[in-house]
């Protein structure tokens, strides 16, 4: 069993800036969020002690799971830290806004609409390669794991489109929201929604 | 004018880790910490947008500059980051304990606590070196400043000693609470304690 949930808001997502591997701190809203979710989490499950949190290392995933593990009486020094459920790397383009990408490269942005699939940008990975590293730390997991996993947008898209066996258009379009969570169990997935206090 | 505060508890913190140049995320009382220093800051400032908010770059400090900005209604992409507000660096010993410490390099805690000033971790710095970046910063801040500066407890007490004219040993000692609040106004230094309220969180 997986709980799956994304990271709080940050300032780079409030400004609608891509943060792939580059980093900003969560806002008060991001903080709140997290704490929401840890609250639903500690309403679906009896014994949290029994659940290990897995966290992608990036910063605001660290920060998320150290909110998570406290609200859940946790020790934060047991978060184990997980490189393959990083975000998406978006190399060049990472602190940009959609808008500031597709002025600047006009081409690149012509071909990632064409096959956003196999598209990488300058320094970054395409789907498929975070698909490919998602897959290798999905099949590791067994059946009877209790995992509570803080992610990623992009990354955790492609994570309940592996688990679901979902096509790939389908992972494109899906949603990522924060203060949501997911549960993968038994071969479907259940979204949860927490109303940040 | 400077408001100066340090950043709120971090898990490394709580830990009795020393941090230096590495970083942790904020505990939720260090969430709550710096949320009381905003509320403090409100009562104080009349205009803080009249205010520039200044911040070390380290994860801790930036995290602490965004929740001090939402607590006023400043804008967080305002924050500038001077790295001459980084925190001292333990070199080698940061992330370690003091036991740690003392486990690798026998003795050599005690004569870091014997002379702070001029004592350097292998890698690392004095807080004679520290002096010297943090009061190139100050002194080239105008007098008419409006600044809330979020930084370090090493950074605090210097920037608090160089602007007193403390001697280095008395500098080097002190307090460093994550909870107070300090004024740098007219060449005096005054210290406001933030309150913790209880209730105060979750909001």
């Amino acid at each position: 069993m997986i709980y799956l949930l994304r990271h709080g808001e940050t300032i780079w997502n409030v400004e609608r800036r891509l943060q792939g591997r580059k980093d900003s701190p969560l806002t008060l809203r991001g903080i709140s969020q997290a704490r929401a979710v840890a609250g639903l989490l500690r309403d679906l499950i009896n014994d949290p002690s029994t659940f290990t949190v897995v966290a992608s290392p990036l910063a605001r995933t660290w920060q998320t799971a150290v909110i998570v593990s406290q609200s859940l009486g946790l020790d934060c020094r047991a978060i184990r830290f997980e490189p393959r459920l990083q975000e998406h790397h978006f190399g060049l383009w990472e602190g940009l806004t959609w808008q500031e990408i597709e002025a600047r490269f006009p081409d690149l942005w012509e071909q990632r609409r064409a096959d956003k699939w196999a598209f990488e940008a300058p320094g970054g990975e395409s789907y498929a390669r975070v698909a490919a590293r998602v897959r290798s730390w999905l099949d590791e997991q067994s059946a009877d794991s209790r995992l509570i996993v803080v992610g990623h947008g992009l990354a955790g898209r492609v994570l309940r489109g592996l688990y679901g066996s979902l096509p790939q258009a389908e992972v494109m379009e899906m949603l990522e929201p924060q203060g949501s969570l997911y549960r993968l169990a038994e071969g479907t997935i259940a979204a949860f929604q927490a109303e940040p206090d | 004018m400077i408001y100066l505060l340090r950043h709120g508890e971090t898990v490394a913190n709580r830990e009795g880790r020393l941090q230096g140049r590495s970083d942790a995320p904020l505990t939720l009382n260090g969430v709550a910490q710096v949320r009381a220093i905003g509320a403090l800051l409100r009562e104080q400032v009349a205009e803080p947008s009249g205010f520039s908010v200044v911040s070390s770059p380290l994860g801790r400090a930036r995290r602490s500059a965004v929740i001090v900005c939402q607590a006023l209604g400043l804008d967080p992409r305002t924050v500038t980051c001077d790295p001459r507000l980084a925190e001292i660096s333990f070199g080698d010993w940061d992330r370690l304990t003091v036991p740690e410490v003392e486990a690798a390099a026998p003795g050599a805690w005690a004569r870091r606590e014997a002379d702070r000033w001029t004592f350097a971790a292998p890698g690392g710095e004095s807080y004679a070196l520290l002096a010297a970046r943090v009061g190139e910063w100050l002194k080239t801040q105008p007098v008419e400043a409006r600044l809330i500066v979020v930084c370090h407890g090493a950074v605090s007490r210097v920037m608090r000693g160089l602007y007193a004219g403390l001697p280095p040993a008395e500098c080097v000692k002190l307090t460093q609470n994550q909870t107070n609040l300090y004024r740098l106004s007219g060449g005096r230094i005054e210290t406001l304690k933030a309150r913790l309220d209880p209730g105060a969180w979750p909001p």
